[in-house]
């Protein structure tokens, strides 16, 4: 393999690859990596795949197999819940089951990095999937969209509606700026 | 007062630069970061300060596999 400029170029082509061999139906980038994306560069090392699965799984327990078979076939570590591609640490996370996180890999946005299109969760969904986990780190991934004011209030506003979540933005939302109140 | 005004302007314009940077130079300036990142943990534990946490130690090895 040559050396690319960027590392993280070879594992949007290896996602694209399993795409095309029928192991993912469709997959978005998620977590810290879509906020650096969407806003400010901060130090990650992780890199959060959603996805769906092309084939139907059969069993009540979801099956990670069909990944795992490829990354051992291609040769990948695994480590923990991680496959190292290329020096990045992915975590491939089935997304079907969780109505927001559905839809935020259906409708993720799509950016051109390094000349390949790239799906990337929008920062609204984000937003409230940080909500929901509700540590502190995701509080401050959110008030660093606050800041950088990339939240649409308007979608914002429809995904928490939608999801249920409004209360728990409100009790959460203090000291967001008063676009971001509701 | 008049220093740290200073100092978080100056934050504030980095932080600026950052976010108006395309998505390719901001996966570029992530990659740049973690090794920086690394490295400062590195510098910290050889100086007797705490060990580099395990999620770093498992970076470095998937570094280390590139080939």
């Amino acid at each position: 393999m040559t050396d690319p400029e960027l590392h993280w170029s070879v594992v949007i082509d290896v996602l694209n690859d399993m795409q095309a061999q029928g192991i993912l139906a469709k997959y978005a980038i998620g977590g810290a990596m879509a906020g650096i994306l969407h806003d400010e560069v901060i130090s990650t090392i992780d890199l959060d795949i959603f996805f769906f699965f092309t084939k139907q799984q059969s069993g009540l327990v979801l099956s990670m197999e069909e990944v795992y078979d490829y990354a051992r076939e291609k040769g990948f570590v695994f480590d923990h819940e991680f496959i190292h591609i290329h020096g990045w640490l992915v975590q491939f996370v089935e997304a079907s089951l969780e109505p927001l996180w559905r839809e935020s890999v259906e409708r993720a946005d799509i950016m051109v990095i390094d000349s390949r299109d790239v799906p990337v969760m929008r920062p609204e969904h984000l937003a409230a999937m940080w909500l929901s986990a509700g540590r502190t780190k995701d509080r401050v991934k959110i008030e660093a969209f606050d800041d950088s004011g990339v939240i649409d209030r308007e979608k914002l506003g429809d995904v928490l509606t939608r999801f249920g979540m409004m209360d728990k933005w409100k009790a959460m939302q203090r000291g967001l700026s008063a676009k971001y109140q509701f | 007062m008049k220093a740290i005004e200073q100092l978080k302007r100056s934050k504030a314009k980095l932080r600026n630069y950052t976010r108006s940077l395309t998505p390719t130079e901001k996966i570029r300036q992530t990659e740049l970061l973690q090794k920086r990142h690394f490295a400062l943990l590195e510098a910290r534990e050889a100086n007797g300060g705490r060990a580099i946490p395990a999620k770093w130690l498992r970076w470095k090895q998937a570094q280390d596999e590139i080939r």
